[in-house]
């Protein structure tokens, strides 16, 4: 058992940075990645091939991401809302326990109803659609990790909505009780099936350039 | 056509080459990147190359085993004093969390999520193991990270039945 207070061996020591807070050496927050290309070509390089220099942070769809609230009037098509829903499932879960279940939501009059229940939801009276994240709950192995799974579910959706295009916004929902009642009621959910977040999708309006949200702070190294 | 999100898979065998920190960096840069509740950024992260902390791991975590041949390690840690909007710290925790992973696909590494809150005996131990750490700051998850040792091909797991239009 490694005591905490007992330094590693001064090899282990010198080949990482020293202990606490600061920020890696390389590049310096303000290095702004290029603005997003929301385009076919950033489908084409093979991550497994790619090294640092061929990575270009333009193209990297984790770091681009940003929240969309502004849509056009643009339909999303069925193929993209399978791609959606294909990228959620594909999220790890503790177990492979695989907890979420999805309500895909066009229906306009259901979707003003949300803004009612929500008070972030305003932009969903003009987005072309909502996926609604929920979870079973009746996990017999894994019931304290749903949550964890059905947000990596989630932020997969914002992922590859950044991915095809589009632009999408994630909403709390669980565990606020009048949020999760709410939709609950809206979208006649059975006792078992918890909604856990909504995700708005449309054809984006607005371009945000990537936030530079990295924080040096934020870094530690082997201790605190 | 590559999609890092459909592609990633939990790899759990790693190469001895070590991961170079410009990696590291674009790995922390990606969980940065998560969306938050309010933009709270309630994260902390620490990043693990101490052999001695690495292998501690595997004696109380039931699941840990291959980090004894990880390179490194990133500890993703929620921090409740930096919480806005309570009760969602541990969401955008798990966001940050999955965005590492889907980073390092992207970079041609391998990772795997090894769960730590809320099972209060993993994350105790967890934070003995990080000297000075503070008791308000919650160990969330560890990722073992390294040069994939294991090829494995995306897994299909779409299911219609998990699909519901407009209600249940």
């Amino acid at each position: 058992m490694h005591d905490p207070d007992e330094p590693a061996s001064p090899s282990q020591r010198a080949a990482s940075s020293p202990c606490g807070t600061e920020g890696p050496a390389s590049t310096p927050p303000d290095a702004e990645p290029a603005p997003p290309t929301h385009d076919a070509e950033r489908l084409a390089p093979t991550p497994q091939d790619a090294d640092v220099a061929d990575v270009a942070p333009g193209r990297d769809p984790v770091l681009t991401r940003r929240s969309i609230r502004k849509y056009t009037d643009e339909p999303v098509s069925e193929a993209h809302v399978e791609r959606l829903l294909r990228a959620a499932m594909a999220a790890p879960s503790a177990g492979d326990q695989r907890p979420w279940r999805f309500v895909v939501v066009r229906d306009r009059a259901t979707l003003t109803a949300i803004t009612e229940v929500h008070p972030y939801a305003r932009m969903l009276r003009q987005a072309p659609l909502a996926i609604v994240v929920c979870a079973d709950t009746q996990l017999k192995k894994w019931p304290q990790f749903w949550e964890q799974d059905c947000a990596a579910a989630t932020e997969n959706i914002l992922i590859e909505a950044e991915i095809l295009g589009l632009g999408a916004v994630w909403l709390g929902v669980h565990p606020l009780p009048e949020r999760v009642e709410g939709i609950r009621r809206l979208l006649a959910l059975p006792d078992h099936i918890v909604p856990f977040a909504v995700v708005a999708v449309g054809h984006p309006v607005e371009r945000k350039p990537p936030a530079e949200r990295f924080d040096p702070a934020r870094v530690h190294r082997e201790c605190w | 056509m590559s999609d890092p999100v459909l592609e990633r898979r939990s790899i759990r065998k790693y190469t001895d080459k070590p991961v170079p920190d410009e990696l590291v960096e674009k790995l922390l840069r990606a969980g940065m990147s998560a969306p938050s509740s309010g933009n709270e950024q309630p994260w902390h992260f620490v990043v693990i190359r101490d052999r001695a902390i690495l292998d501690a791991v595997s004696s109380f975590h039931p699941y840990a085993r291959m980090i004894n041949k990880a390179p490194l390690a990133i500890l993703v840690c929620g921090d409740e004093s930096l919480e806005r909007s309570k009760g969602f710290w541990a969401e955008d925790c798990a966001a940050a969390t999955e965005n590492i992973l889907i980073e390092a696909q992207e970079l041609g590494l391998g990772s795997v999520w090894l769960g730590l809150h809320p099972r209060g005996f993993r994350v105790r131990k967890m934070r003995e193991l990080i000297p000075g750490m503070p008791e308000h700051v919650v160990p969330f998850a560890l990722l073992p990270v390294g040069y994939p040792a294991e090829v494995k091909r995306p897994s299909n797991r779409y299911d219609e039945t998990r699909v519901h239009h407009d209600r249940w």
